[in-house]
């Protein structure tokens, strides 16, 4: 194991309350300890995101909601606003999808940022390129 | 004839149609108890809070600023005219929802969102009262905006609770400016506490004190998404944002500082210590946990009933970062350990509640909301 994780079986009584961890860990390390076997099963199928067309509200809907919307959307959240097609279009170059802005910040790792947001799928990636690619259609 | 057009019309568009039974969308087991989670909801924007009306109705909001009402039975959703107006932006927007403890009497609906005033921001706390007839709140009256307002466009905290003793608690982020957190004549990084009504406690630790705000009750806090006021045991219990890793649970007792940002167990975002480094320091409180890397805690609660033994005694965490719900002993902490649910879900867990009855109910990102109840129960 990479990190050595000190744990500590303490028992605490609600008034004598302690810190569970008590060494500062790398912000890399996979620092937990399950308490349960937990075998999970998905019921549904997940979207195929190489059979959804590819558009600025597809976009939207299978990239940047559920990883940018939280910072980017609105009128004066950070740029670009992801939720404006407007404002996007100026981010991207259709004819060199590789050399956009908006491909090369998530490519690069500078976002969405480490440890706060999932990292990016590479399917999520890969649709957005591929929308970009076929000319950032609204 | 015009007015009866009106009329359903009007019925048309308030009522959304997201009507639909629930769905199972995933199965677990722990322990030898088969649980299922099941969507009652979709369709929606990000949501970010949630409230009992009764077992079978949810009141919830969107960030965008609206607010519904689901019916459980039928899966209807209904939107309540004249919602906050906020400033949704960034990390901003239509924040906490909660009801009075005395709802069911006079009414009144809280709430947190982003507020503009001027070309800045702030986070303001808010009631109205609800007439569930009309479907209407009557008018937003602000009870608390933190002061001074900022430029920038996170940080914002903010999620609601009441002790049992007429107080309403509430947190604010730092706003992105961290050296605010110390500061006690901003409320940046504070924990509010005033009565129900919006007044200032006389108790509370810094009244009466020219180089303090009044409404502070503890300081030092980064961004705050989580506060519980635990009737069982009459503590409070807050959980914060850290930066790159050092997410925190606190126990929040009156007038404390929790540290932020001289003392913290996360580091710069691409690493690098925070200031000088620490993890402690005379006069600054520990967290009773940490999560490095972050989880990005966005609510939680403790769970006090008996209906899921899982759950029982337990903290449970909605996580953003790593897309779970956070379920961890804190009070009996004999252990470490966590489990981290609703994983293969894949989506960034907003929120948490559970219903009177003892339903774990989750809203995440995606505008859906999930019950988590056991396996053939109903």
């Amino acid at each position: 194991m990479k990190w050595f994780i000190v744990l500590f079986a303490l028992s605490c009584t609600q008034s004598q309350i302690k810190v569970t961890q008590s060494k500062r860990l790398p912000a890399d390390a996979e620092g937990y300890v399950a308490c349960h076997e937990i075998d999970e099963e998905l019921l549904i199928e997940k979207v195929d995101l190489r059979e959804i067309p590819r558009n600025f509200s597809t976009v939207q809907e299978h990239v940047f909601k559920n990883n940018c919307a939280s910072c980017h959307y609105g009128p004066d959240a950070y740029k670009p606003r992801l939720d404006d097609y407007d404002s996007i279009i100026g981010y991207v170059n259709v004819a060199n999808p590789d050399a956009s802005p908006l491909l090369q910040t998530i490519s690069q790792g500078r976002m969405p940022p480490s440890y706060r947001l999932p990292s990016r799928s590479p399917e999520s990636f890969r649709f957005l390129r591929q929308w970009v690619q076929e000319g950032a259609l609204p | 004839m015009k007015k009866l057009i009106k009329f359903f019309t009007f019925s048309l568009l308030s009522l959304q149609v997201f009507a639909a039974p629930a769905t199972a969308v995933l199965n677990f087991k722990i322990d030898d108890t088969d649980y299922v989670v099941e969507k009652v909801t979709d369709g929606h924007g990000i949501i970010w809070a949630m409230a009992f009306l009764s077992e079978t109705k949810i009141i919830f909001n969107e960030q965008i600023g609206k607010i519904h009402i689901l019916d459980l039975a039928s899966g209807a959703v209904r939107t309540m005219k004249n919602p906050p107006s906020v400033f949704h932006s960034g990390q901003g927007g239509l924040l906490d929802i909660a009801l009075h403890p005395d709802f069911k009497n006079n009414n009144f609906v809280y709430v947190t969102y982003s507020k503009k005033i001027g070309a800045r921001q702030t986070t303001a706390f808010a009631r109205a009262r609800l007439d569930l007839a009309k479907e209407e709140f009557d008018k937003w009256t602000d009870l608390f905006v933190a002061l001074p307002t900022q430029s920038t466009a996170h940080h914002y905290g903010s999620r609601i609770t009441f002790d049992k003793n007429d107080h309403v608690f509430f947190g604010i982020g730092e706003r992105g400016q961290a050296e605010l957190a110390q500061d006690l004549k901003a409320h940046m990084g504070k924990i509010i506490r005033l009565k129900t009504d919006g007044t200032i406690p006389l108790d509370n630790p810094f009244v009466g004190r020219n180089d303090a705000k009044p409404e502070i009750w503890t300081y030092g806090h980064r961004n705050p998404q989580g506060i519980f006021f635990d009737e069982t045991t009459g503590k409070l219990f807050e959980q914060e944002h850290g930066p790159q890793g050092g997410d925190e649970i606190n126990l929040i007792e009156k007038g404390k500082n929790y540290g932020w940002p001289v003392i913290t167990y996360g580091e710069q975002y691409g690493g690098g210590p925070i200031g000088r480094g620490e993890t402690t320091r005379a006069g600054m409180e520990q967290p009773l946990k940490y999560f490095t890397p972050s989880i990005a805690p966005s609510s939680f609660i403790i769970y006090r009933h008996k209906r899921l033994k899982l759950f029982k005694d337990r903290f449970i965490s909605s996580a953003l970062a790593l897309q779970h719900l956070n379920v961890l002993d804190v009070e009996n902490c004999k252990t470490a350990c966590e489990d981290r649910l609703l994983v293969k879900l894949d989506e960034r867990i907003r929120s948490v509640k559970s219903s009177p009855e003892g339903l774990v109910y989750v809203s995440s990102d995606n505008g859906r909301i999930y019950r988590i109840n056991k396996q053939g129960a109903k």
